[in-house]
């Protein structure tokens, strides 16, 4: 055959989470009248402790998106997550990775263009960072004046946790980061990036804890570095995570998760009067 | 992609190095040993019905897995960069475009966070003929804004003896989504082939005029694929096979230890002495 012919293009199974990754232009094209949504996963590349990889953050926000993907075929389209993040205060341990803030907007500002070039033109940003959780903030203000998107918005998807099944997985007074909480997660989700054989609880340097929990209980942001508040990079205390757990509280995500997207889908252009573009 | 290369080839310990699995103490613990940090540049766009949009960053990164299993621990590959300079394929959809000043921007974060962890030694293993030109600026900007002792791009066509590439040619115009590539693909990472669906390049004969006299005195030019080829794929994808693809990575992964080994004896030191820049404290 010396023509593309549509029938030649193999259809994208269902169940199956829609990566941007995964198809090739034609295939993109037969979708793109159904996709109502693109996700971008912003990740980090930092320290975890001795308990998970680098990548954890990267990889729950990536791991999340793409199972609500599956659970929405073929209405949301999951980017290329974007490996790194801002990391500064977990520099003091080895392998971490920061990006200025205005790198990864200027990533965000030229990966939604390209989108908008190809008619989409609703973005979720989806991150597992605290630290990156202001920046990202600031791309949606920014950028939505700049490209005047239908929809872009950011949702960290540990705010989602409900807090009274954080209270009954928890075992520590801090956790956090790299904590039984987060493991846990990561078990259910990758648990090829779990160092099953290294966990070890947080070791806390003590002094920096209480002051710096006054500073940010009233307010107050001061720089600093994660090595201040615990010799070992984690907190809490990862030997009580566990696979169970971490089902319980992805699949409590999930659900939440969930009703964000299809207030995004399907309600957000009567709320704003857009008709659907 | 990366999975793929871990498991299809094995190193001393079965699996490369790969910094975005480690733990903290691991990275402390293979620091000494890690002599090279490759970090695979790649792009997401169009490569025609036959290969997913990741094929560029599929493909650089599976081989610096390769390379990494096979010269364990020497070779640490970082995360890959999944998007590079691609406005000639923003035609077909799912392709994204970076601008330059945003690539120069990542490469300096990254490098510069890992330069701060004593990493002095990186190669950019570009599998994106568009990423040429940024990556070989993006190598000499880094060793001018960095205390490096080695700072390289590579594109990785140009790792291929030049007998195994007309060995496997089977048309004239190829170099995107073609009978090379693809074999690449399917002895790399065969999950991103779309066999069911492997077309030749559908060429638009009126653009190759323009096309060829320009690259005959190597004119870079803003074109877009979609002048020279309707499906955004060249050459035949049809005729590849994963032997092909075997021969050619495997001389590619030989290519990457004869690098490695001259950056290692290397006595040259620092680009930046070289260019009279003050010498850096540590650290």
């Amino acid at each position: 055959m010396d023509r593309l012919s549509t029938l030649d293009i193999p259809r994208v199974k269902k169940q199956k989470p829609l990566l941007l990754s995964e198809l090739s232009w034609p295939e993109l094209q037969e979708l793109l009248p159904d996709i109502r949504l693109v996700i971008q996963p912003v990740g980090s590349l930092e320290q975890h402790g001795p308990n998970t990889a680098l990548e954890t953050d990267t990889a729950i926000a990536d791991e999340i998106s793409k199972i609500a993907s599956a659970r929405l075929w073929p209405r949301v389209l999951v980017a290329p997550a974007i490996p790194w993040g801002f990391a500064p205060y977990h520099m003091g341990f080895p392998g971490t990775v920061t990006m200025r803030p205005e790198t990864v907007i200027a990533v965000l500002r030229d990966v939604f263009r390209s989108f908008q070039r190809h008619g989409l033109n609703r973005w979720l940003m989806t991150n597992f960072h605290t630290g990156n959780e202001a920046m990202i903030g600031m791309a949606v203000q920014t950028l939505t004046r700049e490209l005047e998107p239908d929809f872009l918005g950011s949702c960290s998807l540990y705010s989602l946790e409900p807090d009274e099944m954080e209270e009954q997985i928890k075992k520590s007074e801090f956790v956090g980061h790299a904590c039984e909480v987060e493991t846990s997660e990561l078990m259910y989700l990758r648990p090829d990036l779990v160092k099953i054989h290294a966990l070890q609880p947080g070791i806390s340097s003590g002094e920096g804890v209480s002051v710096r929990r006054r500073f940010w209980q009233r307010g107050v942001r001061v720089a600093w570095t994660f090595d201040d508040a615990t010799y070992n990079g984690a907190l809490g205390d990862s030997r009580h995570a566990s696979y169970e757990a971490g089902k319980s509280m992805v699949e409590a995500i999930l659900d939440e998760f969930n009703t964000v997207l299809i207030d995004i889908i399907e309600n957000w252009d009567a709320i704003t009067g857009r008709s659907d573009g | 992609m990366g999975e793929n290369g871990g498991q299809a080839f094995s190193g001393p310990n079965g699996r490369p190095l790969k910094l975005s699995e480690l733990s903290w103490p691991e990275v402390a613990d293979h620091r000494d040993g890690i002599d090279l940090v490759l970090i695979p540049f790649g792009s997401t766009e169009q490569h025609g019905p036959n290969l997913a949009v990741s094929a560029d960053a599929a493909i650089s990164e599976s081989l610096c897995n390769l390379a990494s299993a096979a010269m364990f621990p020497r070779l640490l590959v970082a995360p890959a960069v999944p998007w590079g300079v691609s406005p000639h394929h923003m035609d077909f959809p799912g392709t994204i475009t970076l601008g330059a000043e945003t690539i120069i921007a990542v490469f300096d974060d990254m490098v510069g966070s890992l330069a701060q962890h004593g990493f002095k030694r990186f190669l950019i293993v570009n599998g994106h003929g568009g990423n040429r030109d940024i990556s070989g600026v993006v190598a000499q900007e880094l060793g001018n804004r960095h205390d490096l002792e080695f700072s390289g791009a590579v594109f990785v066509p140009d790792l291929i003896p030049d007998h195994l590439r007309s060995k496997y040619q089977r048309t004239d115009r190829v170099g995107h989504a073609c009978e090379l590539e693809v074999s690449d693909a399917l002895y790399l990472c065969p999950e991103i082939v779309k066999s069911g669906a492997l077309a030749a390049g559908d060429l638009r004969e009126e653009g190759w005029d323009l096309r060829e006299t320009l690259a005959r005195y190597s004119v870079r030019a803003a074109y877009s694929m979609a002048d020279i080829t309707n499906n955004g794929a060249l050459g035949d994808a049809r005729q590849a096979s994963m032997e092909a693809g075997k021969e050619r990575m495997d001389a590619a992964v030989e290519s990457l230890r004869d690098i490695l080994e001259a950056v290692s004896r290397s006595k040259v030191g620092s680009p930046n002495r070289r260019i009279g820049a003050k010498a850096k404290t540590d650290g």
